[in-house]
């Protein structure tokens, strides 16, 4: 029985073990489900649409949800079933596309500053510490009003702002394991300071960042929505949550699916990120 | 005379999701007043389990499943919590192994030296205040006054150490547990806390358990020991009888595995490692790393043979046809 | 100590100023211009936007103004030195939407309406939200635990404007007893400061349960129970302190999101708060205005997290003795 014992423990790599804490997190499997299938569901919206987004059917306004029209139509008579499922698609591109800039630029920021050290590091955190400190909401409003409505402005507009969270976590993870000897061992069998950061750093502190693209990524789906809700986001009749919920406020009472729809989406949406996040924050944390 | 400590059949095991791990297995002895006792054993013995259960200090998965605990005539284990309270600290006192992190980082040194007393009502305040100042000053920290309202950060391990074993004494307890106290030390700090610790019990004359894996650190100190392994007691008697005349193969292990001074000895490291607590070996759980082992080693667990007076060993080897 | 205020003090100035040129720069480059500006005046003209006689002269009299501030003829250098002037002095002109109003005023009007709001959502969130985190702690997987985790998680993903629409919802159409729309009286705070603070409530109550756990689990806590401490002694006494210093800092970034995060909702409430006005100054691309938004938003979060970082500072003793 010993020697099941030793097996049990060889067997066990950094992934595997992380892995099998995050599975035994009922919510957490079941955020990591859903998000899957929202991922599929955004991309596949065009094909899975009953009805296009913008078509209206003056015949059959503020309709409660019946068989024809899965979730009711708004003031215009537009399915809202099918405006959903747009929403939850450019949600997805903006919230996967946004967080991918701000990931890269934050990474090769962070993992920069942290290798460098020294001046490299001071300036590059000082910028940081600027951009932490600028009221981040307005500028997105406004990056958006310079370049005009659409997926791209909203994704720079974002990034713009986003990167210093995630160059700032970055950074203290490579400090932390800047120190250690293999980091040593591989500069002296004569990598380069790019392979020694992107090859040897960067995997080991890939679990962090992870936890923050996951955390990352509601965030930006609560700025779009914003956005949306005053009327900064993507151009109507292309659909979004935010939109949505703006034009259901205030027909609440006549038909209050229009409002419960799109907030209860983006309100599953938002959860099922946040579950895995709290599931891979659990599971990282407790390493033996 | 009636001992102090009268621990019977003692087990404590911990409910783990792999299994049930039974970290003390039938654990009896007896300590008496004025006594200094020594617990040897290698990490996972189960000997900072056994005296941590004496004061029901054990994390949440683990549970006292039988046996009996009996401080100063009362059985601990059917103490309510107000009288178990009013033991820890003041009847008892208890000095962790890891002085880093065993006192709070926010809250000052004073204070939480202060605490035992006020906790049960012993006195005001103010005279809290002095007696915590005249205690750092008898373990040995200079200028108490200033010290008292600084927090642990600004002390070394060695001087924390020092301000554990002056809370856990403030309340002049009738027992002092120190559980491995050197353990996260310096080899140089190491023998000035055991000496500090034999000054303070001839100062108040309780009884100590003190709780080790290295050998050498009781041989000036401890009345008696007792060798832990896995779980079990394997030897005990004086001190003395046990150094010069180990009985049991594993405390002879023990001792070979020490470097000698003066003879020149090849070091023999104890083949193997310790076993599972959770699926632990039958009969004599050393009997996988046992150069001596028998047949019936393997299967019947050996009860404690009295060798000689007030040495006691479990094994085998000793039993007369 | 002040010497570290000052130090703060002196790189907010320079953030402020790397904030003021960045949003020049860019509400600059918005396109569009001063056409609804004229479109005002012409309707003034005509008395078709409904103005009093000292108004129209009023605007009269802006219009000159404005060409002097942002006219073409000036040169972009000189419109932001007179803007970082106005900024200063407190006098930035008449703003393009309002235009019978000057900048400072809309501010000084608006901003302590956004500004208590925030603060007494943060409030309650405190008042509230440790003590559930606490009893979550305490009462670990039983069914009180899990009731406040699911209620936190689920309140903390929902949009503060999704939540002024439930709480609007609950409050006034089901229940009718608040007002939702209107200013003027007290009464008119609690569903705006209501909305706003159930974010906050979920996370840090789920922040406090965390942080309760972890303290709990140190070994200065076993410590203490080994000294004899009571539950109140050594949960209330020990590990609470410990607790709550890290929370602090997440009470930062935390009133930051509140106090921008008042643009989402003041419109739905009608509240007239520097939010309402900032998104409705975006839409009709009132420029001055928004810049000089910019930047009193950008100086109060940057304040505030100062603020922040000195309760941080007295709070944690490792921090405040070693600097001396």
């Amino acid at each position: 029985m010993k020697d099941r014992e030793s097996k049990k423990r060889i067997g066990r790599s950094y992934w595997a073990n992380i892995w099998r804490k995050f599975k035994k997190n009922k919510l957490a499997i079941f955020g990591l489900v859903f998000v899957f299938i929202l991922i599929f569901l955004g991309i596949l919206a065009p094909w899975l649409a009953p009805y296009p987004y913008d078509e209206v059917h003056y015949e059959a306004v503020w309709t409660p949800p019946n068989r024809q029209f899965w979730a009711g139509t708004d003031q215009l008579g537009r399915d809202i079933f099918s405006r959903l499922l747009y929403s939850l698609r450019n949600a997805v591109f903006v919230g996967l596309g946004a967080q991918t800039f701000i990931t890269f630029i934050g990474v090769t920021v962070g993992l920069i500053a942290g290798f460098y050290g020294g001046k490299i590091d001071n300036i590059l955190m000082r910028i940081v510490d600027i951009i932490y400190s600028f009221p981040s909401y307005l500028l997105n409003i406004i990056l958006v009003l310079v370049l005009g409505r659409g997926y791209f402005s909203i994704f720079i507009a974002i990034s713009a702002t986003g990167w210093a969270g995630m160059a700032r976590l970055v950074r203290g993870q490579t400090l932390s394991v800047r120190g250690r000897e293999f980091i040593e061992a591989a500069r002296a069998s004569g990598a380069s300071n790019g392979r020694i950061m992107f090859r040897y750093i960067l995997p080991n502190i890939i679990g962090p960042i992870i936890y923050a693209i996951f955390s990352g990524i509601p965030g930006v789906m609560l700025l779009e929505s914003g956005l949306s809700l005053i009327g900064l986001g993507v151009r109507p009749p292309m659909p979004s949550w935010g939109l949505m919920i703006s034009e259901a406020t205030g027909q609440f009472l006549y038909n209050p699916y229009m409002l419960l729809a799109p907030a209860g989406m983006l309100v599953l949406t938002l959860l099922s990120f946040n579950f895995v996040a709290f599931g891979l924050r659990d599971a990282l944390s407790a390493r033996e | 005379m009636e001992p102090l400590l009268n621990i019977e059949d003692l087990r404590v095991y911990f409910y783990r999701p792999e299994g049930v791990l039974k970290a003390v297995d039938g654990l009896s002895y007896k300590l008496y007043r004025g006594e200094v006792l020594g617990i040897v054993g290698e990490s996972g013995s189960g000997k900072s389990v056994s005296v941590l259960s004496i004061l029901k200090l054990l994390p949440t998965n683990g549970k006292i499943e039988s046996g009996s605990i009996i401080f100063d005539g009362k059985n601990i284990l059917n103490l309510s919590k107000e009288e178990l309270r009013d033991l820890r600290g003041k009847d008892i006192g208890i000095v962790f192994q890891d002085p880093m992190s065993s006192l709070n980082p926010v809250i000052t040194i004073g204070q939480q030296v202060m605490e035992p007393l006020l906790w049960h009502n012993l006195c005001s305040k103010s005279e809290a205040y002095e007696r915590a100042k005249e205690m750092l000053g008898m373990v040995g920290i200079p200028l108490p006054e200033e010290r008292m309202k600084e927090y642990p950060f600004q002390f070394s391990g060695g001087m924390r150490q020092r301000v554990m074993i002056a809370l856990a004494l403030i309340c002049r307890p009738k027992l002092l547990i120190a559980d491995e106290p050197t353990t996260s030390l310096d080899v140089t700090i190491q023998a000035q806390i055991i000496r500090l610790l034999k000054r303070m019990k001839k100062e108040f004359g309780m009884s100590v358990i003190l709780i080790t894996h290295n050998l050498a650190l009781t041989t000036n100190f401890c009345d008696r020991l007792i060798i832990m392994y896995a779980g079990n007691m394997m030897e005990t008697g004086k001190t003395k009888d046990i150094l010069y005349n180990p009985a049991h193969p594993y405390t002879k292990s023990l001792l070979d595995a020490v470097p000698d001074i003066e003879v020149e000895k090849d070091l023999v490291p104890i083949p193997g490692s310790i076993p599972s607590l959770i699926d632990p070996p039958n009969g004599c759980r050393f009997h996988p790393r046992c150069p001596l082992a028998m047949d019936i080693c393997k299967e019947e667990v050996p009860p404690l043979f009295n060798i000689d007076t007030d040495h006691y060993s479990a094994c085998w080897l000793h039993r007369r046809a | 100590m002040a010497l570290y205020i000052v130090k703060r003090l002196g790189w907010i100035v320079f953030n402020l100023l790397v904030l003021s040129l960045i949003a020049f720069a860019l509400i600059k480059s918005i396109p569009g211009s001063f056409l609804e500006l004229q479109v005002l005046l012409g309707q003034a003209g005509t008395g078709a936007a409904g103005l009093t006689v000292s108004e129209i002269d009023k605007i009269k009299g802006v219009e000159t103004e404005m060409m002097k501030r942002w006219g073409e003829t000036v040169p972009l250098w000189e419109q932001y030195i007179t803007f970082i002037k106005g900024v200063v002095t407190l006098n930035m002109g008449p703003s393009f939407r309002w235009p019978t109003q000057t900048i400072e005023e809309i501010i000084a009007r608006t901003f302590p309406v956004s500004f208590t709001i925030a603060i007494l959502a943060i409030t309650i969130a405190i008042f509230i939200g440790i003590p559930l985190g606490v009893i979550a702690a305490l009462k670990q997987n039983t069914w009180i635990d899990y009731l406040v985790s699911a209620l936190v998680m689920i309140v903390s993903a929902i949009p503060n404007y999704v939540m002024a629409v439930f709480v609007i919802f609950l409050f006034s159409f089901w229940i009718p007893i608040l007002p939702t729309y209107g200013w003027g009286h007290p009464k008119n705070y609690i569903l705006p400061v209501l909305a706003m603070s159930f974010g906050p409530i979920g996370s840090i109550a789920g922040y406090m349960r965390t942080s309760l756990l972890d303290a709990l689990k140190q070994d200065y806590i076993r410590t203490a129970w080994a000294k004899g401490g009571t539950e109140r002694y050594v949960i209330f006494g020990h590990a609470m302190r410990n607790s709550l210093i890290p929370l602090v800092t997440i009470l930062g970034p935390m009133i930051s999101h509140l106090i921008l995060g008042t643009v989402f909702v003041e419109g739905m409430f009608g509240v007239p708060g520097m939010g309402q006005y900032f998104s409705q100054a975006a839409n009709s691309r009132d420029y001055p205005l928004m810049m000089a938004q910019t930047v009193i938003f950008g100086l109060i979060l940057m304040i505030m997290n100062l603020i922040v970082d000195i309760i941080y500072f007295f709070l944690d003793p490792r921090i405040r003795v070693s600097r001396r």
